[in-house]
């Protein structure tokens, strides 16, 4: 069932040896984890929540399937032991499966608060299966869960459930068996306790103050993400420098200069710089985790569903696209909390237009060059409307193929107070996840940018002999329509690599430093090809670290090339129409 | 009638259910079946989503599916 804190049960269950695998017809990854259960190793398996065996939702789906298919030795059901009644139809199914089963009913606290009172023992004695009241969050109960599931699966061996057969939830007869079940086993309050939860919903999902209370705590979460992150970031930074001057700078020296170079400029600053990157990742996803722990997110998808319905997504892709406004990287991995393939691919899509950091400091920069301090704060607020016109525009042209139309149901769970320890163990599996997919992409990208600027190893670095300034060359008719000459578009390919890298790339190309850069680039650029060169860099091809993480998240080439091109052509398109007008006002 | 038009806060009792049968299996997870009493929590925007509840358990659909399932209004009690 989803909202029943099984994902908590599961991290407290399994420690931290979880990892996300593929299953074969699967097409979401399960996380499962081998644990020590008396004294056997099993694997368990943290399948989709889902409200009914005969479900049609891509949940129940994946559950359906995985069930269908692998061998399974006993179910672990988990309910909400406060909703146990309504679940109760659910047991009902699964124990029509035939496996063994244990029932963990969690949030018995909750429960408890609520005034709902479960007489185990008659539950057990009607399912045939053990029956538990736990609470994930507090541990209580665990450790009788461990046991009791250690029996289970040592009387018996694992076995495919085989097609399933089971009566609807809503059949005459399970609603027979449910109404006496719960007449044995169950003693519920009669009123509701006006609980918190209403209150707070009445804010918080409020008609008009809804969306602006959103934003607010929104800008709080950023906020909070850079500040904490940014100094994190910063200390990484400066780490890989001081490792850089002092232990690999001498230890090469003596290599050949090509070789000294790739490690040098190629790996250490190429890996660095993403490398940098994970401070923030991991805070986003701690402060992610709040959010979905605590059920908002579920909230502020409905909040922005109308808007975002018409685009084929719904609210989670809104609040993912606003968290990559700060770096995109973990908001791409963020689309985790979409189940559906489609709507996560649509997400990934349109996440990347969201104007990050890195690009922000660019843009700064040559906005300062071009444009009076007047004008200059118009003209950034110009290019985060653009960059959610194109997110948005995006989506309508895509929302065909990768749409999404099952229609919205979604459960509210009550408000909770997430704790420290399945916070830290969710941070930590998303980070270690990220960091295991990416390393080889982002390798790969760094050597083939290093050797784009640097062979020939006889040509001045990112000169117009290297391969990166021939190719230059080439595109030189594509980009010259644009506004954009052969040196900025070296610099572009340094961009793919890291946007942040742009202004230390064009430093070399106009062979000054960093501080000279301003005034070389007012020099030789008018007003309108700065700006469509700034146009450009907002748009094109998101970075390594973001391309990684799509090649990462979507498991697909096809789609991760679609990635990269797909905001090459938007930007070009957009730069023409702005630049072929634009320069008749130069 | 129909959910959709039910009053702020009222309570109906579900009669029937339309829609495909696995929308009406989803519903019916959520403990949503005829014979079950819904109460109409809150109306996020006009036209917008409906805040439902189903002895605890909270949900959220768009008009366009509570239009799918009838009701009777019950007096509050």
């Amino acid at each position: 069932m989803p909202n029943t804190g099984k994902s908590t049960l599961f991290a407290r269950l399994s420690g931290v040896s979880a990892r996300t695998g593929n299953w074969p017809g699967m097409t979401v990854e399960l996380v499962s984890a081998r644990l020590l259960l008396g004294a056997q190793v099993v694997e368990l398996v943290d399948l989709p929540g889902l409200y009914s065996l005969l479900g049609a939702g891509e949940d129940e789906r994946v559950a359906r399937a995985f069930l269908e298919r692998e061998p399974v030795s006993v179910l672990l059901v988990v309910i909400a032991a406060a909703e146990v009644e309504r679940q109760l139809p659910l047991l009902l199914q699964a124990r029509a499966l035939g496996r063994p089963m244990v029932v963990a009913l969690n949030m018995a606290d909750e429960a408890r608060r609520l005034g709902v009172r479960i007489d185990t023992a008659a539950l057990s004695e009607e399912l045939g299966a053990p029956v538990l009241l736990v609470s994930a969050r507090n541990g209580t109960g665990l450790a009788e869960l461990k046991r009791t599931l250690a029996e289970a699966a040592a009387r018996s061996l694992p076995e495919v459930a085989g097609p399933i057969a089971v009566a609807p939830i809503g059949s005459a007869a399970f609603e027979a068996e449910v109404g006496r079940l719960a007449e044995r086993a169950l003693d519920l309050p009669h009123l509701m306790p006006q609980r918190l939860t209403d209150r707070l919903d009445t804010w918080l999902l409020h008609p008009w103050l809804g969306l602006p209370l959103f934003f607010v705590l929104m800008w709080l979460l950023f906020q909070l993400v850079y500040g904490i992150g940014v100094p994190l970031q910063d200390g990484v930074e400066a780490l890989i420098g001081a490792a850089r001057t002092h232990w690999v700078a001498p230890a090469v020296t003596a290599w050949p200069a090509p070789a000294a170079s790739f490690v040098l400029e190629g790996l250490v600053d190429g890996v660095g710089t993403v490398a940098s990157f994970l401070p923030i990742i991991l805070v986003f996803f701690v402060l992610m985790a709040v959010v979905e722990d605590s059920g908002y997110m579920v909230r502020v998808a409905v909040l922005t569903d109308r808007f975002m319905a018409r685009l084929g997504l719904d609210g989670r892709a809104f609040a993912m696209q606003l968290m990559g406004l700060g770096c995109n990287v973990p908001a791409l991995l963020g689309t985790r909390v979409m189940r559906s393939r489609s709507q996560r691919l649509l997400a990934m899509l349109i996440i990347p237009f969201s104007l990050c950091s890195a690009r922000l400091q660019v843009l700064v920069f040559i906005t300062a060059v071009f444009f009076s301090p007047r004008v200059a704060p118009l003209v950034m607020m110009a290019l985060y409307t653009v960059s959610f016109l194109v997110a948005f525009a995006s989506a309508a042209v895509w929302k065909r193929r990768h749409g999404e139309t099952e229609p919205l149901l979604l459960e509210f769970p009550p408000y909770r107070v997430p704790t420290l320890r399945a916070l830290a163990h969710q941070a930590w599996t998303a980070t270690a996840s990220f960091l295991s997919g990416a390393a080889g992409f982002v390798l790969a990208g760094v050597l083939i940018v290093w050797l784009l600027t640097h062979v020939p190893f006889d040509a001045a670095p990112a000169g117009p002999d290297t391969l990166a300034g021939q190719l230059a060359h080439w595109v030189a008719p594509l980009l010259a329509p644009i506004g954009i000459d052969s040196s900025l578009s070296v610099a572009l390919i340094f961009g793919v690599v890291a946007k942040e890298i742009v202004l230390g790339g064009l430093a070399v190309i106009f062979g000054t430093s960093e501080d000279g850069l301003g005034p070389a680039l007012a020099q030789t650029l008018t007003w309108a090809q700065a700006a469509s060169f700034m146009l450009f860099i907002l748009v094109y091809t998101p970075c390594v670290a973001s391309l990684a993480a799509i090649r990462r998240e979507s498991r697909s080439l096809g789609f991760t090339v679609l990635a990269a091109v797909w905001p090459l052509v938007a930007a070009w398109t957009l730069c023409f129409a702005f630049y072929q007008v634009a320069r008749h006002f130069v | 009638m129909t959910l959709d038009s039910l009053t702020l806060g009222a309570t109906a009792r579900v009669t029937d259910l339309q829609g495909e049968p696995a929308w009406r299996e989803r519903l019916a997870g959520l403990g949503l079946l005829p014979g079950s009493r819904v109460q109409l929590m809150q109306r996020l925007g006009r036209g917008g989503p409906l805040k439902l509840r189903i002895g605890r358990t909270e949900f959220v659909m768009r008009p366009a599916q509570a239009e799918q399932i009838l009701i009777e209004p019950l007096e509050s009690a």
